[in-house]
């Protein structure tokens, strides 16, 4: 059995009071708790602060954890002879066995009595877990693999941490937050009970060209003036390959074409949009060729782009 | 070690669960789950009612508060989530944006 230092992850030493052990788990909840922080490895800290406290809060927990002594964190530990007798038909030296999982036989044993409610069935607990995928994976439809410890109870109600991997088919159509279910995956049903449920949240990985919104996304399309000015037919990326698209004469900048139908697709028909923003580019050198013909330009034209800006200014004065 | 292949559902049909049905499934007390359809935290019939109705579960137990101020967590997170969605959704809009 691996040793967790229950007293380190709530930053405390091992004469903590009641008191101090609360206002530490309350403190260190409102930053880690995965449906109120932001912070990156949360919902990991979280767990590991919630199980410290789910032992140290319990005053049989606490006592029968401090008979185990202070080790290194993931050190290899003997249980006392006492808690060996408890569990008889446990391999003696509890190897592969959760420290957490046995306090609370522990604690369940006690509560539980071994009365007649000891044999009630039980739904299987359901469980969260979160995965990211690519623009292009969710364009296609991918497989994940998810690697898992669940819980398991034996005959005699003992929890044995089982390690399970899932192949998971992400059907097209999963864009960043889609929630999906995986039907009987969660934990085993207790006494007959039925199998809980595992509840996969996707989010889509930062893409260097894609900006999603929904199953829609967003591109940025670097334009040269003249093709702005003139027209062009210019190849654009899109998550199913490139294409090529039409820039219609007299493109602004900033100016948003929508190629419909080129965004994600929806999980039962139809797909999203893209939508290109034009972005208008200068190259960083001038040949004197260019130089040339663009002072041609400008003697030729009679445009004004700052036309309006001088309109209101003069209204405001 | 134990590979199993298996498919998922996306979540966004309304499912109606059974108040009982909500209750096993989160773990609150059907009362609690009245108080929260009540106070307009939780949506009985929506497709995202068993995810809310957990959260609650979650914010209740790790958080030690009343049901009361769990509406008003539930509130005030709903409210967090929906101005991040009009963020991403500008910065989606906005040439240059990361």
């Amino acid at each position: 059995m691996k040793f967790k230092d229950y007293y380190a992850s709530l930053g405390l030493e091992r004469g903590a009071t009641d008191a101090d052990i609360k206002k530490a788990y309350r403190k260190l909840a409102h930053k880690y708790h995965p449906d109120v922080s932001k912070e990156a490895g949360a919902e990991a800290r979280f767990k590991e602060v919630a199980e410290a406290y789910q032992t140290l809060k319990d005053p049989e927990k606490r006592a029968a954890y401090d008979r185990l002594g202070q080790h290194a964190p993931g050190e290899e530990v003997r249980p006392p002879p006492e808690w060996q007798s408890q569990y008889a038909g446990r391999n003696e030296s509890f190897e592969g066995v959760d420290l957490a999982d046995l306090l609370n036989e522990l604690a369940g044993g006690r509560r539980r009595g071994g009365g007649p409610g000891a044999r009630m069935s039980f739904r299987g607990e359901d469980y969260d877990l979160r995965t990211s995928i690519t623009v292009e994976q969710a364009y296609h439809g991918t497989m994940i693999e998810l690697n898992l410890s669940m819980p398991e109870h034996d005959a005699e109600g003992r929890v044995t941490r089982v390690p399970k991997q899932l192949k998971v088919r992400v059907p097209k159509g999963a864009t960043d937050g889609q929630r999906m279910r995986l039907a009987g995956k969660g934990g085993r049903g207790v006494n007959g009970g039925p199998d809980g449920d595992l509840y996969l949240t996707v989010t889509l990985l930062p893409n260097r060209l894609f900006r999603p919104d929904g199953h829609d996304l967003h591109l940025d399309l670097p334009l040269a003036p003249w093709e702005a000015a003139l027209g062009a037919s210019v190849e654009v990326p899109t998550p199913g390959g490139p294409i090529q698209m039409k820039i219609p004469p007299g493109t602004a900048a900033d100016q948003t074409l929508r190629l419909a139908g080129r965004g994600l697709p929806r999980p039962k028909s139809g797909s999203g949009d893209l939508y290109v923003h034009a972005k208008i580019v200068m190259p960083k050198s001038a040949s004197a060729r260019e130089r040339e013909l663009l002072q041609e330009l400008a003697r030729a034209s009679d445009f004004a782009p700052r036309a309006e800006l001088l309109r209101e200014s003069s209204h405001e004065s | 070690m134990k590979v199993e292949w298996t498919e998922v559902t996306f979540i966004d049909e309304p499912v109606e669960y059974s108040l009982a049905d909500l209750a096993e499934r989160s773990h609150l007390a059907p009362a609690d789950i009245i108080e929260l359809i009540d106070c307009g935290a939780l949506a009985a019939g929506s497709a995202h009612a068993l995810e809310v109705a957990r959260t609650a579960a979650r914010l209740r137990r790790d958080f030690e508060v009343n049901v009361h101020g769990v509406a008003l967590a539930m509130t005030l997170l709903q409210r967090i989530a929906d101005l991040e969605g009009e963020l991403r959704t500008l910065r989606a809009h906005s040439p240059g944006a990361p």
